[in-house]
């Protein structure tokens, strides 16, 4: 009877030592997994500071081709604030719509070609109507528009 | 009944003991076997280990957020501290563990000093003393890293101890600091070493520790020595256990010391970590070379000394004892009483112990506050806003057209440079630009230099280079002329330097 429970403690004993080793180094290896994982979060992106940017006055918006905009918007990415150029085509002929110059294809800046009255995008011959619809070209989706308002005589865009 | 589970014996501890050396491995670095006290005193390689590995990883985590330039490192660091989730826990972490990694040592040194592990292991040994001199420089290199008054004050008195080191000091404070005076250079020194080369080294020497020169066992039978070896094992994992969750509770409640920014140094009392108080206290009572030959000089004669001790001593065993004892006894001895009379000081004396208070309700306070991003210029989109800041500092080979020749244009990197060289200095099968507008073959006009670039065949010029006079903006071309007129050769440059200089001494 003695020397079976002797036995018993000493298949025990074994155990417990096979088991505390992956025991601890579980518990270090997940602490530092779970910190790693919460602190690699990737941040909310670029983000403007504000919504509602101005553009231009109402009044000086006017013609029958795309008027290119610059707007400066304060962006906020982790630990840095910068200002950033952000370009945009205004078409007054299209009740003041507001596009983005961004091609949707792989970002390039696209161009307005007075020639052929097309939104061209020089990188990969992306071709885009006046108004912004996608006509040719590798791009499937039409140009980013802007939500956009007037107030008191500006017209604003929200930007993201 | 408790199921009996054997690692040894299932599918993957077979495969282990088939594919790989780890069996002999772990009896080679846990040779001799001991029991009781003894073995309980060895797990203090055990918290080494772990605390080597728990640097590394919060090492890495950190990296991911901070920016080791003196524009950036301080906003970084308060980013990490105030808005990345964990990231006050995991510079606390990083921070405990280094001032923890030199007392490990110590203890880790101590107890081979009373089981004369010197004697019959002496690559462990000579590890563990140079792995002591590794975590001491990577605590003082990585104190400069946050950059704020504590890192200032730090690296000032880095770089004067290095000055007023005899023989080589004014190259050994140049080289510490990257020049003459401190700077971001500096800092980047500092992150070197810290990140890259001392790291590097101690991963060396843990490896050539436990992969070359581990020593094979005794002659014991191999029961033993697996029993030994998994009960000893098992030992170090319970002390790593509870110094791991002792330190990740601590860091949870104290955080890292962060001091206010440069700017604000004037009252700020720097403390250094609890591991450098006795090369703090040193300094009250030393100065100029004495000072310096004293703060590298002890600790490299007490860890030296205790290198050498065991390789040049071999007869006389009793009189190795007693020296290799007193060194010990000495060395941290003398530490440890140093470091008591810093704490005594600071706390005894209200005046400093009030701004210190006051410092840690400082601290308290910003931890409490919402993080405040840093204004940069414009990421992406307009390389050449960052070109005019950096023109409003003083430039210090200023020419006349206002340019200067370091800044290059960014559409000459982009349009030009392919061709004509990163700074003009030209290719195989290009001309260089530097000289063209002063060189007396040359002396273009700055007319002709944009006419060139507008169409250089409308000009009788080269006829492989394209014209430009519509891929560029007016303003572009503009900042492209006044920049290729900057372009001198160095004697040039050096003559003008010689002209102004007289000029200022005639004005003097």
């Amino acid at each position: 009877m003695k020397k079976e429970n002797k036995e018993t403690i000493r298949k025990d004993r074994r155990t417990f030592l096979s088991i505390l080793p992956v025991g601890v180094i579980g518990i270090v290896g997940a602490s530092m997994t779970l910190a790693a994982k919460r602190s690699l979060e990737p941040a909310a992106g670029t983000a403007a500071e504000e919504s509602w940017k101005t553009i231009s006055e109402i009044g000086e918006i006017a013609g029958e081709e795309p008027i290119e905009k610059t707007i400066a918007v304060t962006c906020r990415s982790g630990w840095s604030r910068s200002v950033e150029d952000v370009s945009v085509f205004v078409l007054p002929q299209h009740e003041n719509k507001v596009l983005s110059s961004v091609c949707p294809h792989e970002g390039c800046p696209i161009v307005w070609d007075a020639d052929s009255k097309n939104f061209l995008c020089p990188c990969h011959d992306s071709f885009f109507s006046d108004s912004g619809r996608r006509l040719t070209g590798p791009s499937t989706r039409d140009l980013t528009e802007f939500e956009s308002r007037v107030e008191n005589g500006k017209l604003q865009i929200k930007v993201k | 009944m408790a199921a009996e589970i054997n690692i040894q014996n299932s599918r993957v501890g077979r495969w282990i003991e088939r594919e790989t050396e780890l069996k002999s491995l772990i009896f080679r670095v846990t040779a001799d076997p001991e029991s009781g006290a003894r073995a309980w005193a060895r797990t203090t390689s055990g918290v080494l280990a772990m605390l080597l590995m728990i640097q590394v990883v919060t090492g890495i985590l950190l990296a991911f957020h901070y920016v080791p330039a003196a524009t950036t490192a301080y906003t970084t660091v308060a980013f990490i501290e105030l808005a990345v989730r964990d990231g006050a826990w995991i510079r606390s972490m990083h921070y405990h563990s280094s001032v923890l990694l030199p007392i490990a040592a110590g203890l880790h040194i101590l107890q081979m000093v009373i089981r004369s592990a010197y004697a019959s292991g002496r690559s462990a040994w000579t590890f563990g003393l140079v792995l002591l001199g590794l975590v001491l420089a990577a605590g003082a290199t990585g104190y400069a890293l946050p950059w704020d008054a504590r890192a200032i004050n730090g690296v000032n008195i880095a770089a004067s101890l290095a000055g007023n080191a005899p023989l080589f000091g004014d190259a050994a404070r140049a080289w510490l600091i990257d020049g003459a005076a401190i700077s971001t250079l500096t800092l980047s020194r500092f992150y070197g070493l810290h990140v890259y080369v001392i790291p590097a080294i101690i991963v060396t020497a843990a490896i050539m520790r436990i992969f070359i020169f581990a020593k094979a066992p005794a002659d014991i039978d191999e029961h033993t020595a697996a029993e030994w070896a998994r009960d000893q094992f098992a030992r170090n994992m319970i002390v790593v256990g509870i110094v791991f969750a002792a330190t990740a509770l601590f860091s949870s409640f104290y955080p890292a010391p962060f001091g206010p920014p440069v700017a604000d140094t004037a009252t700020y009392l720097p403390r250094p970590g609890p591991q450098f108080l006795w090369l703090f206290e040193m300094q009250k009572y030393t100065d100029g070379s004495l000072a310096a030959i004293l703060a590298t000089g002890f600790p490299a004669v007490i860890i030296g000394g205790l290198i050498a001790v065991p390789l040049f001593i071999k007869r006389k065993l009793q009189f190795r004892r007693i020296a290799i004892a007193a060194l010990y006894v000495v060395g941290f001895g003398t530490a440890t009483a140093l470091t008591c009379a810093a704490i005594y000081q600071d706390a005894s004396e209200p005046r400093i112990a009030e701004q210190l208070a006051k410092q840690e309700r400082d601290e308290t306070a910003f931890r409490a506050s919402k993080f405040e991003p840093q204004t940069v210029s414009a990421a992406v989109t307009k390389p050449s806003t960052t070109a005019d800041e950096v023109k409003a500092e003083p430039a210090a080979v200023e020419v006349a057209g206002g340019a200067n020749p370091n800044m290059i244009p960014p559409v000459y990197t982009t349009s030009c440079a392919k061709c004509h060289g990163a700074s003009g200095e030209g290719t195989k099968k290009f001309p260089e630009l530097i000289g063209v507008t002063t060189r007396e073959e040359d002396q273009l006009t700055p007319e002709l230099v944009l006419a060139i670039i507008n169409d250089p065949k409308s000009v009788g010029r080269s006829t492989k280079m394209p014209a430009y006079h519509d891929k560029l903006s007016e303003a572009e071309k503009q900042e492209l002329v006044s920049w290729i007129r900057s372009l001198k050769p160095e004697t040039d440059i050096e003559a003008e330097r010689t002209v102004q200089t007289a000029k200022i001494d005639q004005e003097k």
